[in-house]
């Protein structure tokens, strides 16, 4: 009886298995990236960034996925600002973080995260540098 | 900043450049990473950017982007903000389709609207000579009665009542 169900229940099985399967092949690439792939490539490319443009570039579309990069690809970004010798840009890539990001408590932990980086750099905000103006 | 301070007919040049409004920025001669760029060249730039020639800009942003090879913490802040403003300012492409204060020029403009129309209305008003006799209440009224005597117009009727006050006249209202 046992061995019987065993046996109706692995045929059931192996009748649905191939079913199954075919209709989870798709035939479409799957470049999605997980968090961690996302963070190395973009950690690479800032890498590989020689020259004003090609850091816009990457700073552009690393902030067109629906996420917030991670510290060490904005501090790459930083690093990759700075040996171009852009300093307008080191300070966008706070402002794009600013916008990027969903609350001010999220854009503080960030400033805090990176607040080592931007005082060796010497980045001013964009929002501190812009204040006594308004006034 | 150094060297304005130490010459201080420099130090004129640089107040009378300040005081002229359309003062033109005396052109840049100290490229060199480690000098800082001299005030009035980088003063009020976001006011001056768009009435500059192409060739002060081009040295303005080549005498930056040499002072950018150095240490960003020495940049002065007014550095700091012309290089910013060159690269992400308003100006060219990212000038804004509403400035600053349309909204307030909008408001403003509508509300002057409506105050100057009331006002023309009520001074029209002011200057009307009164209502002909016959425009009165009482005297429709009248003419109602005496048309009534003399049994005028069986079919239509002979409401001589114009604007009656609100809504259906009590003459008209049939309940």
């Amino acid at each position: 009886m046992l061995s019987r169900l065993a046996r109706a229940q692995a045929i059931k099985t192996s009748l649905r298995a191939p079913i199954y399967r075919s209709s989870a092949i798709r035939f479409y690439s799957d470049d999605s990236l997980s968090y961690d792939e996302f963070t190395s490539k973009y950690e690479k490319e800032f890498d590989g960034a020689y020259d004003t443009y090609e850091v816009q570039r990457i700073l552009n579309n690393v902030f067109s996925y629906d996420l917030v990069p991670a510290p060490t690809v904005i501090e790459r970004a930083l690093l990759a600002a700075r040996r171009v010798n852009d300093y307008a840009t080191a300070s966008r890539v706070f402002e794009a973080l600013k916008h990027k990001v969903d609350s001010e408590a999220q854009y503080k932990a960030y400033l805090d995260e990176l607040k080592e980086t931007r005082e060796e750099l010497g980045v001013t905000l964009q929002e501190d540098l812009f204040k006594e103006e308004e006034k | 900043m150094l060297r304005s301070i130490l010459r201080p007919n420099h130090i004129r040049l640089a107040t009378s450049a300040r005081l002229a409004s359309t003062a033109t920025a005396k052109p840049i001669t100290n490229i060199s990473p480690d000098t800082p760029l001299s005030v009035p060249s980088l003063r009020k730039l976001n006011t001056r950017w768009n009435t500059m020639t192409e060739v002060e800009k081009n040295e303005l942003i080549s005498a930056l982007s040499e002072r950018q090879k150095a240490d960003w913490k020495t940049l002065t802040p007014l550095e700091k903000q012309a290089a910013w403003y060159i690269s992400y300012g308003e100006w060219g492409p990212r000038t804004p389709i509403h400035p600053k204060g349309t909204v307030q020029k909008i408001v403003l403009g509508v509300l002057t609207g409506i105050a100057v129309s009331g006002l023309v209305f009520l001074s029209i008003r002011a200057v009307l000579p009164e209502k002909p006799k016959t425009m009165s209440q009482e005297w429709q009224q009248a003419s109602n009665e005496e048309l009534e005597k003399i049994n005028a117009e069986p079919f239509s009727g002979y409401n001589q009542i114009q604007s009656p006050i609100r809504g259906v006249h009590p003459s008209e209202d049939d309940e």
